[in-house]
């Protein structure tokens, strides 16, 4: 019986998939050019590790620096020894997120998007960190901005953990790249 | 089955895609194995070489991987991955300016019908399909197998539509042609 080719061309269009693909092979050099991709994306990946040194050191610095200033000037312990406990809670708080972060093991792994919004975040938190102890230093006691402090000191806990997640979900991701190589 | 793939079961895809999405290998693995031998033969028809085609559906699939934030559920998942293959294979086929053969040139023996048995065997349609000049091969694979008009192809290949018309013309004789004589052979 006769058809029209084009109507043959439609009908059988799955028929005509007769070539079997190398899956192997081809598996193969997928896995390793999204490897190569994510590693030809150094470029936010070295931002990103500078970001992240930049945050931390300027976090730990800001740390340091206040808990000295406490000492001689004005500290939130200062105004109120229940202030001062909780902010006491919250640095430690975030001192073991930090740990918890690992950021050497960060440091290996290719950045990524979310990961550059977390850092960035970070950075916001320090400027208005930063911006609330100054108003503080100059105006004394102020509970919105007692609130803003504790408020940032939240955010930043949230933060780390999900840079925490990010990087945790970064190593399941290579193990099963491993596996699925072997 | 690759069509039923290609085509619909968005939902089926869903999942999966967001999973990739989130960095899933596995799920990267599940995709790949579905779409890999369509795309696979799509390639074999645009390029006539299988190691051309090798090329092309790892490029598809990394593009795609590295892509897939890009991809928004509009389309079929299938139709995006043919899309990209496609792509790859018309671009591959300009730098080595094989495009460019002249399907002027070809001269098909006589204008007859355009019918074939039903009864033909699929793989002599599709190695008659692989043995077509450049050209001829792209503008019958676009038209007749991935759905493409006139006026898309004309875009693509910067052509005019007329001559996407008289070149798909040619090319169908052509595949008739080459069919006659295999099966006169046979």
């Amino acid at each position: 019986m006769k058809i029209k080719l084009e109507k043959y061309l439609q009908k059988n269009q799955a028929k005509l998939d007769v070539e079997e693909p190398d899956d192997v092979m081809l598996w193969e050099g997928i896995r390793k050019g999204i490897i190569s991709e994510r590693k030809s994306s150094g470029f936010n990946f070295w931002k990103i590790a500078a970001i992240f040194l930049a945050v931390f050191t300027l976090s730990y610095i800001v740390y340091n620096e206040v808990s000295k200033d406490r000492e001689r000037e004005f500290t939130l312990s200062h105004i109120d020894k229940t202030l001062g406990d909780r902010e006491k809670a919250y640095r430690e708080l975030v001192m073991m997120k930090m740990e918890a972060a690992d950021f050497n093991a960060v440091q290996q792994r290719s950045g990524n998007d979310i990961l550059q919004i977390l850092v960035n975040e970070l950075n916001e938190l320090d400027t208005i960190y930063l911006e609330a102890m100054n108003d503080l230093k100059q105006h004394g006691y102020m509970e919105q901005i007692v609130e803003i402090i504790f408020d940032t000191y939240e955010k930043r806990i949230r933060i780390l953990e999900q840079i925490i997640l990010e990087t945790q979900k970064l190593e399941k991701y290579e193990n099963d790249m491993r596996e699925i190589s072997l | 089955m690759s069509e039923y793939y290609m085509g619909g079961h968005n939902e089926l895809h869903k999942e999966l895609i967001d999973r990739c999405k989130a960095g899933d290998i596995k799920a990267q693995y599940t995709l790949y194995k579905l779409f890999s031998r369509n795309l696979y033969n799509i390639a074999v028809r645009f390029m006539n070489n299988t190691m051309d085609a090798d090329e092309i559906v790892q490029d598809t699939f990394i593009t795609a991987f590295n892509k897939i934030n890009d991809y928004r559920g509009s389309g079929a998942f299938g139709q995006w991955l043919k899309r990209i293959t496609i792509n790859n294979c018309i671009s591959v086929l300009r730098q080595r300016k094989l495009y460019f053969d002249d399907l002027e040139k070809v001269n098909p023996a006589v204008d007859s019908a355009d019918d074939i048995e039903e009864s033909i065997d699929p793989r002599i349609v599709h190695n008659a399909i692989r043995e077509l000049p450049d050209r001829a091969r792209t503008i019958l694979n676009l038209y007749a197998l991935e759905g493409y008009k006139h006026k898309e192809i004309a875009e693509i290949l910067g052509i005019t539509e007329s001559t996407s018309k008289t070149q798909y013309k040619r090319a169908k004789q052509l595949l008739l042609d080459k069919l006659k004589s295999v099966i006169h052979e046979n």
